[in-house]
């Protein structure tokens, strides 16, 4: 189930492309079948924020158990956010326990975009970027756009 | 046993003072902006369990027993007779054991066990993101009513004339849950799978069988099958309440903060997400006609608004210790038509606190 499932995902991403974002099974490597949960994905950084101009590479991992489970998803591109921490971890609810079989890889890469734009310091991944966003925007800003120039423009 | 599964009752509550979700009003930042130190607001994955306070961690641990019990019975168990489940209180709560008796005068001799979707696998993760907020996690009342509504069909007078009814109220429910948009790819496999299962009870299959209630159990009991069903019957509930907001809306209050959601709000976080507990204490309009202030774990919108998408009758028996004079308090959802539906038998469910199963009842 979880491949057919992921193959119609994968059809829809074609036929419908989200805005700005792009996903799909990582190329190359061994088995076939398995590469079908293995993705990558791609997002443009939004134009109202910070990392407006960064292109930001995302691994996902889908358990075989999907849709029941949420879909593993991380940066792989440093980012400065107060919701993804250094090792590209993304503190967002539809990827704990509001996951819904409801949702796809699109919705959530759209969900992660306005994370983007309006970070949740209120329930941070790191603390102290948390902090800042709350006490000097235009400190977090600087250093949100520095970290993009520097990882996220190739 | 008998005094962990009636303590719940009480400790979840506290619980969710203890160790609470982020949006929790208990561990608000502090006036200057800073966040406390300590204990966490959340435990996650990453969480030092050295910073968590004794009451923290044991109330970790005995949901961690809770959880490692529960994940090793199967999703739906053979029917049990209800003396098993006294065992289980005698030397606990004598209020529920004359609960118990009271069922069986009743003439509620057994009862079939469901469980939610934890497993063994997804463990870890379960018990850091969900367990520490709730007991359970909603499925098994879907199962219950799922497995209930199928078993119904099988026992029907005229089987062929039932699942001819069924199907024809399942066919129009893709078209419902695109209105209020879901989309074809996330639920089509789901729907395939209960109008299959639906039509198994009449149309024979490769070998010349149709479904028993031994093959239900054996479909009930995988994970795939059995949880797609799940998924498909939480998705209709969805559906039911966004297509009637006017019914539902005064009742939809978020079960910790204690504030109205809004009816898309209230159905992403509490009917669509898996494993999501439907909201403890919720105030609903049929607790207060009975003068409680409180309903179970999967709260009565849930309950109204599958019982009228399926058009099914649903009683629930409440064991919760308090019925007065040891008698269990049913609870009836209906569907608003007179239709056949609405006179016909209800599929019977038993809640304890956290918990529904089916209860099984006197044979027509």
């Amino acid at each position: 189930m979880a491949i057919k499932r992921i193959n119609k995902e994968l059809l829809d991403l074609g036929r419908d492309p989200p805005s700005s974002c792009s996903a799909g099974p990582v190329q190359g490597g061994g088995d076939r079948a398995n590469d079908m949960f293995r993705w990558q994905a791609t997002i443009m950084g939004p134009s109202d924020s910070p990392y407006a101009g960064g292109v930001f590479f995302l691994s996902i991992l889908f358990p075989t158990d999907y849709p029941f489970k949420p879909p593993k998803v991380s940066f792989t591109t440093k980012i400065y956010h107060p919701n993804i921490n250094a090792n590209g971890s993304i503190c967002l609810d539809i990827l704990r326990d509001q996951w819904s079989p409801a949702l796809t890889i699109s919705k959530v890469l759209l969900s992660i975009c306005s994370m983007l734009t309006d970070p949740n310091p209120d329930d941070p991944l790191v603390p102290d970027i948390a902090h800042l966003y709350k006490t000097d925007r235009e400190r977090y800003e600087a250093t949100a756009r520095e970290w993009t120039r520097k990882y996220a423009m190739q | 046993m008998a005094q962990d599964t009636e303590s719940s009752a009480q400790s979840s509550p506290n619980s969710s003072t203890i160790i609470t979700g982020p949006t929790s009003p208990h561990y608000a930042t502090s006036s200057d902006g800073t966040l406390p130190a300590e204990p966490p607001t959340e435990i996650t994955e990453d969480t030092d369990l050295t910073t968590l306070s004794a009451a923290q961690v044991y109330e970790l641990n005995q949901n961690l027993l809770d959880l490692t019990a529960d994940v090793q019975r199967p999703l739906v168990a053979s029917v049990a007779p209800i003396a098993e489940l006294r065992a289980e209180y005698e030397n606990g709560s004598h209020s529920f054991v004359q609960q118990i008796d009271y069922l069986q005068s009743q003439g509620y001799s057994s009862i079939r066990r469901t469980r939610g979707s934890l497993s063994i696998s997804t463990f870890r993760i379960d018990i850091i993101s969900k367990i520490l907020f709730m007991k359970g996690d909603g499925d098994c009342f879907y199962r219950s009513v799922a497995f209930a509504y199928v078993e119904k069909l099988i026992d029907a007078p005229e089987p062929a004339i039932a699942v001819a009814e069924a199907l024809s109220i399942l066919e129009a429910t893709p078209k419902l849950l695109e209105s209020v948009g879901f989309e074809n790819m996330v639920f089509e496999d789901f729907y395939e799978m209960l109008d299959e299962l639906v039509r198994s009870v009449v149309s024979p299959d490769a070998a010349g069988n149709t479904l028993n209630e031994e093959t239900l159990l054996k479909i009930f009991q995988n994970f795939e099958t059995s949880n797609s069903i799940v998924v498909y019957l939480r998705m209709l509930t969805s559906a039911q309440i966004r297509l009637d907001p006017e019914t539902f809306a005064p009742f939809l209050f978020h079960p910790e903060l204690g504030e109205p959601m809004g009816v898309r709000e209230f159905c992403e976080h509490f009917v669509d997400a898996t494993g999501k507990e439907a909201g403890m204490f919720k105030v609903c309009s049929s607790c207060i006609s009975h003068g409680l202030p409180f309903c179970g774990s999967i709260d009565h919108v849930q309950m109204t608004a599958l019982s009228k998408i399926l058009r099914l009758n649903v009683d629930v028996a409440y064991l919760d210790g308090r019925g007065s004079n040891g008698q269990v308090e049913f609870v009836k959802f209906q569907p608003e038509e007179t239709s056949e539906a609405a006179t016909s038998s209800p599929i019977c469910l038993l809640y304890r606190p956290g918990h529904y199963d089916i209860l099984v009842g006197p044979r027509r």
